[in-house]
């Protein structure tokens, strides 16, 4: 099969689980106790009116109805209207969906560049100091749960030193032409390096709350792998045929062993979107995860289903996306 | 000679050089400090706000109740009226000049508004009879379609005013508005007070720009350019990220100063801008306020736990104001279907044994007051009839706790639950607080549960009953002891009778009576019917006023003439009166913006 067939097909194979996938959410959203209503107009509301607004929102049809109305208009693209803040769902997912995207993405570079010459060093050092420090460290890091390791940098480089931003995203009076709605890159497309400065210096600190308890992960995956590969026997003729270290440890050890690596770098990009929810609202940033928190919280249906689809969208593009990366990586990947 | 001249001209030249590298850099150095002095100007006209209550949606009616929508609302929207706290609640008229009950020729009552003339919004819209017509239209009928809390009282207390009636609003002529309303209603004052509070929370804006963009499903596009142009006020929107800020600046065209007309226009404000960032916890609001990052926190948002380090810094001012009103009334209530809380006896007992004033000093750090009725201090009727157990020293209470249990067959005590709601702020306090019950309730023997679930099951089975006990907070809507006890105890009150299963229509007769008696002459049986209920809650037990909780907040000590709420008790007054000291050592750093 070529390539971009497996693609289309693994798209078309997508798209049951998707239906799956919501299907299950809304009827679990649906059956759970608390009234979306309720929760909106608080408790002092009468019980007239909230009966009102249940059935102008169609609230009060049964669920078979409301389901195939939900699909129905899900088929046309339409991911329906928030209850709480009364816009479509993409609007408001549109306006949030780059913080989440940036600080994952940030975070998941980060993780990498320290994380991979990590593991490599420590697999070229096997028992050495090296890479028992790295391995003891990255325990150690690992240990700590993130949104701990949030506040103490929030205490320490914001409430301490005064260096950081504890909270947000951008200063007051942040200008900046947007593109992608990344502030990072576009204030590099723009050229704007004071807004540059500014966005980075808000994303610091929940970037590396991520990325640090993503590094020992990412060192601990790239040492396992690097060893695999440097023992096979590939490897010993490299090394008889008296080649430089270097040259037989990236050239036939590490392209060997991105593999792996490669795909669980696509799994946790996909992970870190779905597990910024803690630090988005730490720092008070709005990101996909806090919105997430915020529908769940205020049985905003249509914004919860909403977000679960475009969540599984990603992560189905991110794994085919890495199914292309695996061919084109190693010619021995055939589909 | 000619060595000797030209080393004179090249030491002329290099004191030259010297000289001018010396302008150069005490020119540079001048431009860079008045950058600096500029930006420390600017940040002086600027209040830097932090809140945990950041709901924004301007461009609709009804526009919930968060800070940026309080200041919002008040600081960009033309308001009818302005209700004056600080004299129980009297209205002043702001663009509405005048608001009074008539009865037209086929009897049918009204409220006659009558407008202010030569008023406009910012896009050059008058603000008129037509205008506000469209504005309470929009705000009854697309009821479903907005979001969120306290702005539905507005259109609930509109939707009683109306009650069965048409709902009819009659344009009169450019300045007058009709309002047919309920004949049966408006005769009960405070709720008609209820109504014109209602209104005073109303966001109303532009109706040429609400045509053309307050489409039913606005965009941010939408809501800038309408908070941009819309509005009626000292200030309007300026920028507006996301879940994350809002900036406002001030309008300096703005006729109304709350200072008086002797104070100029709305450019003799020092603070030009107002820039309200969101924070999602209380934690992250401290560090704020802490370092500079914020000027002051909203009121009523800092942890009580970060109160007594927080007053330590001596660069942050913590005030604490006690609730005259408008806070929160904590009560404990049950679900008495519940054996044995469907005792009585049992429900005294706890009356007893609960000791609300441990829970003001060790939980609050002393910063709310017990409450001894359901009907606040200064409201009329207050009986404190809780002092005749709390006056009590604790043993006795215990004592008197453990008889009442053993004549409910109860002498050994029982197993019960105590339910609060996980996955909001108030989550460790709560958590707190059913601690402190659990070890006062184990002193007459009753074990006590915790229980937590997320917010929106725990309010479903609130209100089905099935929580044996939990706490409930009502805050104050107008000033009139029906504001507290007609929702406590009429069986028909929104759902809150059927939480606790207190439904008796001798009670309910007593309630109905003491409302409709309102402004009838008979102050003497309007205090028989209301201390008669309040004993009852000592008798019957059903309920157990805990506290008054205060407001809280922490604001820079370089922020001067600082009050909460800035815009409420007289429209924006607070904003007019506050300026920033700019730091003795300006030149040494920059400001923290």
């Amino acid at each position: 099969m070529k390539l971009r067939y497996y693609v289309v097909v693994r798209l078309l194979l997508a798209i049951p689980t998707l239906v799956l996938l919501l299907t299950s959410i809304f009827f679990i959203m649906h059956v759970l106790p608390g009234d979306p209503v309720r929760i909106m107009y608080g408790e002092k509301f009468p019980t007239k009116y909230v009966e009102e607004i249940r059935h102008n929102l169609g609230l009060d049809r049964p669920l078979s109805i409301q389901y195939i109305t939900y699909i129905s208009n899900l088929a046309k693209g339409d991911l329906g209207i928030s209850l709480l803040y009364k816009v479509r769902v993409i609007e408001k997912v549109k306006q949030v969906y780059p913080t989440t995207i940036e600080l994952a993405g940030t975070a998941l570079i980060l993780a990498v560049l320290l994380g991979l010459p990590l593991g490599i060093i420590a697999a070229a050092r096997r028992d050495g100091i090296f890479d028992h420090v790295i391995r003891a460290v990255s325990l150690y890091i690992y240990s700590n749960p993130g949104f701990w390791v949030a506040l103490l940098l929030q205490i320490f480089f914001g409430l301490m030193l005064g260096l950081l931003p504890i909270s947000g995203r951008s200063p007051p009076g942040f200008q900046l032409h947007k593109i992608t709605g990344l502030y990072l890159l576009d204030s590099l497309l723009t050229l704007n390096f004071k807004g540059f400065v500014q966005s980075l210096k808000y994303i610091i600190l929940p970037c590396l709350t991520i990325a640090i308890t993503s590094v020992p992960f990412m060192s601990r995956l790239s040492r396992a792998a690097m060893l695999n590969v440097l023992g096979e026997d590939y490897m010993v003729t490299a090394k008889a045929k008296g080649l430089p270290g270097n040259v037989i440890m990236f050239k036939h050890g590490f392209r060997n062993a991105i593999l792996p690596i490669f795909t669980s770098i696509g799994f946790m990009f996909t992970n870190l979107l779905g597990g910024t929810v803690i630090t988005e609202r730490i720092f008070g940033l709005p990101g996909l995860g806090n919105l997430l928190m915020e529908a769940l919280m205020g049985r905003d249906f249509d914004m919860i289903q909403g977000i679960i689809a475009i969540y599984a969208v990603i992560v189905i593009i991110v794994n085919t996306l890495i199914d292309i990366g695996y061919a084109l990586a190693d010619p021995r990947v055939k589909y | 000679m000619l060595v000797a001249i030209g080393i004179v001209v090249i030491i002329i030249a290099a004191g030259a050089g010297y000289y001018y590298t010396l302008q150069q850099s005490a020119r540079a150095k001048a431009a860079a400090l008045e950058q600096r002095r500029q930006k420390w100007e600017d940040w002086s006209h600027t209040l830097y706000l932090g809140t945990t209550e950041f709901e924004f949606h301007p461009g609709g009616f009804d526009i919930g109740s968060g800070t940026v929508t309080t200041l919002y609302r008040h600081a960009c929207s033309p308001r009818i009226f302005w209700i004056d706290r600080t004299q129980s609640g009297i209205y002043n008229p702001l663009v509405g000049e005048s608001w009074t009950e008539k009865t037209d020729e086929d009897g049918d009552v009204y409220i006659e508004f009558k407008f202010k003339p030569g008023w406009t919004f910012r896009d050059g819209t008058p603000i008129n009879a037509e205008n506000l017509k469209w504005n309470w239209e929009r705000a009854y009928f697309d009821l479903p379609t907005r979001t969120q809390n306290s702005e539905s009282y507005a259109v609930y207390a509109m939707s009683e005013a109306w009650g069965e009636t048409e709902k009819k609003l009659v344009v009169e002529d450019n300045l007058t508005l009709r309002m047919y309303t309920n004949p049966n209603w408006p005769h009960f004052q405070p709720f008609w007070k209820h109504f014109l509070f209602g209104l005073d929370y109303s966001f109303m804006f532009s109706k040429t720009l609400g045509e053309q963009y307050g489409g039913e499903f606005n965009s941010l596009d939408d809501y800038m350019k309408i908070g941009k142009e819309g509005g009626f006020g000292p200030f309007y929107l300026d920028d507006w990220v996301p879940g994350e800020r809002v900036v406002l600046l001030a309008d300096e065209n703005y006729p109304i100063n709350p200072l008086g007309p002797e104070a100029g226009p709305s450019k003799s404000m020092d603070i030009k801008k107002i820039v309200i960032t969101g924070y999602k916890d209380t934690a992250s609001l401290r560090m704020a306020v802490q370092t500079s990052e914020i000027d002051t926190t909203w009121a009523g948002e800092l942890a009580r736990a970060d109160i007594p380090s927080l007053k330590e810094d001596s660069n942050i001012h913590v005030e604490i104001i006690p609730n005259i009103g408008r806070g929160v009334q904590l009560h404990m209530n049950y679900g008495s279907e519940f054996a044995p809380l469907n005792d009585t006896r049992v429900r005294q007992a706890i009356q007893y044994a609960i000791d609300p004033s441990e829970i003001v000093d060790k939980l609050l750090f002393g910063t709310a007051t017990v409450s001894d009725s359901p009907i606040r201090p200064f409201l009329e009727f207050y009986k404190p009839v809780m002092k005749q157990i709390r006056d009590l020293p604790m043993d006795e209470r215990l004592a008197k706790a453990k008889e009442l249990l053993a004549q409910a067959g109860y002498p050994d005590g029982f197993t019960t639950q105590f339910w609060y709601a996980s996955g909001e702020a108030s989550e460790a306090f709560n958590r707190d607080l059913g601690t402190m019950f659990q070890a006062q309730l184990a002193k007459i023997g009753i074990t006590l549960e915790l229980k937590y679930i997320e917010r929106g099951t725990y309010m479903d089975m609130f209100r089905a009953g099935k929580l044996p006990m939990a706490t409930r907070g009502w805050t104050f809507d107008y000033p009139d002891p029906d504001t507290e006890i007609f929702y406590l105890m009429h069986s028909s009150s929104p759902d809150l009778a059927k939480r606790i299963h207190f439904n008796n229509s001798y009670i309910d007769d007593l309630v109905v009576e003491g409302r409709t008696l309102y402004g009838q002459g008979q102050e003497a049986r309007r205090e028989e019917v209301y201390t008669e209920l309040q004993d009852f809650i000592v008798e019957n037990g059903f309920d157990v006023p805990l506290y008054l909780d205060s407001y809280c907040y922490a604001y820079q000590t370089y922020v001067q003439n600082y009050k909460p709420w800035l815009t409420n008790d007289k429209p924006n007054l607070g904003v007019w009166q506050i300026s920033k000291q700019i730091p003795t050592d300006w030149e040494t750093r920059d400001p923290p913006h």
